[in-house]
């Protein structure tokens, strides 16, 4: 079951995202992940080209930008900021272990952002096979999101054309 | 009330950071792409990461797919992670109810990790360390692909007219006997019996002369 064995009729243009984040949204350090639902809404064959409508919920995931944070880790420094025994973490039975181990709570809250965008498209029909036996799906070949001072997101998305006609085995 | 329909693909794209060193640097992409049900994550590791691998070629890294919860039973998936461009390094799964309202009652959450890790699995505790991590929700569940349902036992349905022939003598079915010689289609064609014998080749005497085995 690959999905790169899928083959993929036609790859349409990149698609350039930006979006601004609402005011009461923190500002973004860094970007968790990125998810994406195309939905096909219709679709109909004309005599020379395939037109599409649907729409697709891009939902954005990131942490906040923590300045406290990060003027500790610059410390650096003196014996005062060395606690070699902060890093380790006293066991019920008595022994110490290494808690940087485990990396949990290095991470911090997760925002989350949805966004819905309308999408209507004409695919020429050469390069479809056979029209008859084409039923359009939309699948995501490459998205790329970067934040732009902290305040607004800015990318691109490339989907690409595949065939949904009755797949019993979707890869 | 609108029908919900569950859309059929749904893609994610998380990015793993490391949870010691430099946090900016993206340790590492995975890809869930989902389709009707199945679902399939890919794992692209960084730069550092694979100068890691090549510098330490005797350690063993895995990535670890876990329920955002501790203990045994939090491990869902696992995958070794290699240098090697050729071989991606994915893994399967099924999911279950996909929902699309999890925005407000609540999505799944799971946890990705990059861990140096021994044979037992990832336990979260002593004996692996934890290279790279990310923490992502999704409106479904995520369930190993090589967990199976039971199968219904499949019955082979015998030709229907071997079931209405009983097993009376006079209906058995008497097969010719026919020698396993290379030319025996060449026999068959070539002896045939000819019509001179008018009665004796009716169909009722002669034994079943369906040419099951005819050249043409």
């Amino acid at each position: 079951m690959v999905i790169g064995e899928i083959q993929k009729n036609f790859i349409f243009p990149r698609i350039p995202l930006s979006f601004n984040l609402p005011d009461n949204y923190p500002n973004i350090d860094q970007i968790s992940n990125i998810s994406i639902v195309p939905q096909i809404e219709n679709f109909r064959f004309t005599r020379s080209e395939l037109e599409i409508k649907g729409s697709y919920e891009l939902a954005v995931s990131y942490f906040k930008a923590n300045k406290s944070l990060q003027s500790v880790s610059q410390e650096g420094g003196g014996i005062e900021g060395d606690d070699f025994f902060s890093q380790l973490s006293l066991q019920p039975d008595g022994l110490f272990t290494d808690c940087c181990d485990i990396g949990e709570h290095h991470l911090g809250e997760l925002y989350t952002l949805h966004f819905t965008r309308h999408f209507h498209t004409y695919v020429d029909l050469e390069f479809i096979d056979r029209p008859k036996s084409f039923r359009p799906g939309l699948v995501v070949e490459q998205i790329d999101i970067v934040p732009q001072e902290g305040r607004f997101l800015k990318g691109e998305l490339v989907f690409g054309l595949i065939n949904r006609y009755s797949r019993r085995s979707p890869w | 009330m609108e029908v919900y329909k569950e859309p059929s693909y749904h893609y994610t794209k998380v990015l793993m950071f490391p949870t010691a060193g430099a946090k900016q640097e993206c340790s590492g992409t995975v890809e869930i792409e989902v389709m009707e049900g199945k679902g399939r994550l890919i794992y692209y590791p960084g730069e550092s990461l694979r100068n890691f691998l090549e510098a330490n070629p005797l350690t063993r890294l895995s990535l670890f797919i876990c329920k955002n919860e501790e203990g045994p039973d939090a491990q869902i998936g696992r995958v070794t992670i290699k240098n090697t461009s050729e071989d991606l390094c994915q893994w399967e799964f099924n999911t279950k109810s996909y929902n699309k309202r999890a925005a407000k009652e609540g999505l799944f959450f799971y946890r990705i990790l990059v861990a140096i890790a021994s044979e037992g699995g990832f336990s979260g505790k002593e004996g692996q360390k934890v290279l790279a991590l990310a923490r992502l929700g999704l409106p479904f569940e995520i369930r190993d692909a090589r967990v199976l349902g039971f199968k219904k036992e499949m019955k082979v349905e015998k030709n229907a007219c071997a079931k209405t022939q009983s097993r009376n003598p006079l209906f058995q079915k008497v097969e010719p006997f026919e020698p396993l010689i290379p030319n025996s289609i060449w026999w068959q064609i070539s002896v045939q019996p000819e019509e001179y014998d008018h009665g004796l080749w009716q169909a009722e005497y002669c034994p079943r002369r369906k040419p099951h085995k005819a050249a043409f």
